[in-house]
């Protein structure tokens, strides 16, 4: 090998100097693979670009802030009049009928008056306010409108076996406080048919559940809401 | 200058078997660089000589001439085929080294997933661009260097047989 090696530099030119002349090239060469290499892992940027144009008339779209629900809330109620006097306090036991205004047909709204609380429906939906436990001295302000319990999460009960095998089907009202945060405090069973069978289910079922919390001037406010609840066989 | 900034941004999210890579593909393409300079402007002069130095002699028939001509193709091929073993040794070697750093960007995935949970996708996506990217880079300096192997051995063979049928006996 040496012998070769002299040999090599005594006839012509070094190894090293061809080594040198590969290397130069070899490092242009693998400039250009390397700029391929990226090339190919960044070939998306005009992707991007043409996203963020998109996004940018998305933005200027006016539809979307018409349909805004808060808008049509924020005009409700300027148009009617303020109501009259709210009707003394009564009974639990007699709820009063109001008709529903024509303009909100669907919404089951608890009507709620602040100082004497009056349960406001027949049961069009799930909820109808309770009346507050004790009148509070606050000036008397017009019906709100945008105070309606959602539930955000509801949890189907746990049917109880007994009542499953036996075939028993009932419903039960349950009375319960929505927490600033929407959680659900301190559930009592008003009224059950048929009675103690399925409260306990219906308490731990309705503690499970989430609502959207009531607003008052922006504030999330605790409130007494009830709930019934049904329990049907499913066949 | 930019497209620089580039490739270094390349070689950061490729990790230290990109480097590795990047070292074993340079001197892939050194020496396949050296094999055609020899074989397009050092090798014909060294078949002249070796022509000049074969018909200086008065006898060419006999045994030792024989034994000669014998070492001289010998050694011509040699010089032809120096490097081209470990040529062909790196084209085998790169797609493997690209596997190792396949495994090694999977192996910080799942040390992140271990860590993090399957939450962390910033994390998990370095490892896998580590993975990704240096596969894709042993592939390519591969498959660029492959064409030229092949070619430089087909020449490198058949430039053998045109020293032998140089020597001539007659």
């Amino acid at each position: 090998m040496s012998q070769l090696l002299l040999n090599e530099t005594s006839r012509g030119e070094s190894p090293s100097m061809r080594i040198f002349i590969g290397l130069l090239l070899a490092i242009v060469v693998n400039y250009g693979l390397f700029t391929l290499m990226k090339e190919m892992t960044t070939s998306d940027s005009s992707l991007y670009r043409d996203d963020n144009e998109i996004l940018v008339l998305d933005f200027v779209r006016l539809k979307q802030e018409e349909t805004q629900p808060e808008t049509i809330k924020r005009e409700i109620p300027k148009k009617p009049p303020p109501p009259e006097e709210p009707p003394p306090p009564t009974p639990t036991t007699a709820p009063k009928m109001t008709q529903p205004d024509v303009q909100q047909p669907q919404m089951d709204m608890p009507r709620i008056d602040v100082p004497l609380n009056i349960a406001g429906q027949p049961y069009l939906g799930d909820f109808s306010a309770e009346p507050a436990p004790a009148p509070s001295p606050t000036p008397v302000q017009g019906p709100q409108m945008d105070d309606e319990v959602v539930p955000l999460v509801r949890i189907p009960p746990n049917y109880p076996r007994v009542a499953q095998r036996r075939g028993i089907e009932g419903v039960v009202t349950v009375v319960f406080t929505i927490t600033r945060d929407g959680r659900v405090k301190d559930p009592q069973v008003v009224s059950a048919n048929p009675e103690n069978v399925f409260d306990n289910a219906a308490k731990t079922a309705i503690l499970k559940w989430k609502f959207k919390p009531k607003v008052v001037d922006g504030e999330p406010v605790e409130r007494r809401a009830t709930q019934e609840i049904e329990f049907k066989l499913a066949r | 200058m930019d497209n620089l900034f580039q490739i270094q941004l390349l070689m950061e999210s490729g990790g230290t078997v990109l480097w590795l890579i990047l070292l074993a593909s340079i001197l892939m393409w050194t020496l396949i660089i050296e094999r055609y300079v020899f074989i397009w402007f050092l090798h014909p002069r060294e078949v002249r000589k070796m022509m000049d130095e074969w018909h200086q002699r008065d006898d060419l028939a006999s045994w030792y001439a024989q034994q000669i001509r014998q070492g001289m193709i010998a050694e011509s091929r040699v010089m032809l085929e120096r490097f081209l073993i470990l040529i062909r040794t790196l084209t085998v070697a790169l797609p493997m080294l690209g596997l190792l750093g396949t495994v090694d960007g999977m192996i910080q995935t799942f040390d992140v997933m271990t860590v993090f949970g399957t939450g962390n996708t910033r994390g998990m996506a370095g490892g896998i661009s580590v993975a990704l990217i240096t596969t894709m880079g042993g592939l390519l300096t591969a498959l660029s260097g492959l064409y030229f192997i092949t070619q430089l051995e087909q020449r490198v063979a058949r430039e053998v047989n045109n020293v032998a049928d140089a020597l001539r006996r007659d």
